[in-house]
């Protein structure tokens, strides 16, 4: 079904919608709450929330991209489950190893960034950064720390060696730490 | 805790950035799975024709240095991850590899005849061969566009015949190297499109440019109240900037690398070349010139590590790249 329809059954407060976002979208948001939970079950309700969300938000918001729009509330709610299951020690996902990687090279001030807003200008920093970056570093850089996809999968995904892509995201990790610096955003 | 407010910020990076990770890794992802069933052909294959495959890759890649210069090498496996085929009962159309930026794409077409007619039509290798090739495009929308400039070009050391083709692939009767550009940016660029089609007599080989273009980096003017060009990228294939249309008529303009030590490179236009494509604006007031690296002196196509540079300076004024 066309996001366009699925969108107006949401208008219509039609369950149909639902059904419907979970067939064409099931997939993609299982795989972005599972590459960040260790558990498939948790995964699966992360999944579950997502369409909860987009339920309560459309209407009124009426997003542009379905795809990107719902990818990004799985994101959201797996992370927060992900927070939620570490207070408990619930096992390491990929979003633990991601952060272990960043721990390095990543250290923001809690004094200068704890706002929502200050997430947002940084955000958006790194959209800047990303753009003067050669395309396939900033898709691999995407994949690793948008969608915490594993090393392995993203080496297949862009048919380069797992070495290539760990050096593709020190390399950018690196870059992005001077740019962050000299945009007083460190 | 502190790296997570760093992956949390991530969730405000640009959708359209997003946008094109997920493609470019699902492209990645369907070409991995078309590779599987290649290699799986390619293990049947691989007894009866023993080690002419191994000569056949090594072949290729030194067929295609010729045709990508500089130091191409480390691009190599976006250049090679556009390999395609089709073929009929008379000939095999094969794209052996290619490179873009945002303005201009460059691949190299091989012929193979499957006939002794068109075998030898190919070896023959004459100007119609050109005209009977058509190239167009299909956006991510779905809309087949044109591009309003191309050149396509035949290696060969013949330098009296520019025609000929010295055939630079071990299996291959006839060699192409097709520059298309897309011209001034307001109808596409590159990374609008899915597929670039290459069509001989009714027969064609498609690949999808998103995963080789190469990125451009914008640079800003030294003088900004003074400057009278605009819109100045560079990439490592080749630039485009926009300058006033001159009252009489002539767009020349002059244009010079600038090196890291701030010296300009005097000699590039032998050293490295270029050509370009003029297209005027609608009101006839400005005109954006789109070009490659290369092609000055040489049939093939120039890379430059843009590291190794600051700026450009066009016409005498100068040009940086953004400090990052």
């Amino acid at each position: 079904m066309e996001d366009e329809k699925i969108i107006e059954l949401y208008q219509l407060r039609n369950e149909e919608a639902i059904k419907a976002t979970a067939e064409k979208y099931g997939n993609y948001c299982s795989a972005i709450a599972s590459n960040i939970l260790p558990f498939k079950e948790d995964a699966e309700e992360c999944v579950n929330d997502t369409w909860l969300h987009a339920w309560n938000a459309i209407p009124p918001h009426i997003p542009p991209r379905l795809s990107l729009f719902l990818g990004k509330i799985t994101r959201e709610v797996s992370i927060n489950r992900y927070k939620a299951l570490s207070a408990q020690k619930r096992g390491n996902g990929g979003y633990a190893i991601a952060l272990d990687e960043l721990e390095d090279f990543i250290s923001l001030s809690n004094s200068t960034v704890e706002q929502a807003i200050e997430l947002e200008l940084i955000g958006k920093a790194i959209s800047t950064f990303l753009r003067k970056q050669p395309e396939i570093h900033a898709d691999v850089f995407i994949r690793r720390y948008y969608h915490l996809c594993s090393i392995k999968q993203i080496a297949e995904e862009f048919s380069i060696s797992e070495s290539k892509t760990k050096s593709i995201l020190f390399r950018v990790r690196k870059k992005l730490h001077s740019f962050l610096e000299s945009e007083e955003l460190l | 805790m502190k790296a997570e407010k760093m992956i949390d910020s991530m969730a405000h990076i640009d959708a359209d950035l997003i946008q094109r990770a997920e493609s470019h890794a699902a492209s990645g992802r369907r070409r991995r799975r078309s590779l599987h069933w290649m290699a799986t052909a390619a293990c049947l294959t691989v007894a009866l024709i023993g080690s002419f495959g191994i000569a056949y890759a090594v072949g290729a890649l030194d067929g295609l240095l010729s045709y990508f210069g500089g130091n191409t090498e480390p691009y190599m496996e976006e250049i090679l991850s556009v390999v395609a085929t089709a073929s009929n009962d008379e000939m095999e159309l094969r794209i052996d590899g290619a490179i873009a930026d945002e303005s201009s794409c460059h691949f190299v077409v091989s012929f193979v005849g499957l006939t002794d007619e068109m075998k030898a039509r190919f070896q023959k290798g004459d100007l119609e061969e050109q005209a009977r090739c058509d190239v167009d495009a299909v956006t991510k929308a779905g809309e087949v566009v044109y591009f309003p400039s191309r050149e396509t070009s035949t290696f060969t050391k013949d330098t009296e015949n520019g025609v000929k083709a010295d055939t630079q692939f071990a299996d291959a009767d006839m060699t192409y190297l097709v520059t298309c550009t897309a011209g001034d940016n307001d109808v596409f660029i590159m990374s609008d499109l899915k597929a670039i089609r290459f069509t001989y007599e009714g027969l064609t080989v498609e690949f999808d440019p998103s995963g080789i273009i190469e990125a451009e980096r914008q640079l800003i003017p030294e003088n900004p109240e003074t400057a009278t060009i605009s819109d100045v990228y560079l990439s490592r294939l080749g630039f485009r900037f926009t300058m006033p249309v001159q009252e009489n008529g002539v767009n020349a303009y002059d244009l010079q690398l600038i090196r890291e030590d701030g010296t300009l490179w005097e000699k590039m236009s032998e050293e490295l070349g270029w050509s370009a494509t003029g297209y005027h604006s609608t009101d006839d007031t400005e005109v954006t010139w789109a070009g490659y690296w290369g092609g000055g002196n040489h049939v093939a196509v120039g890379f430059i590590n843009l590291d190794e540079f600051i700026g450009v300076c066009i016409n005498g004024e100068n040009f940086y790249f953004l400090s990052e």
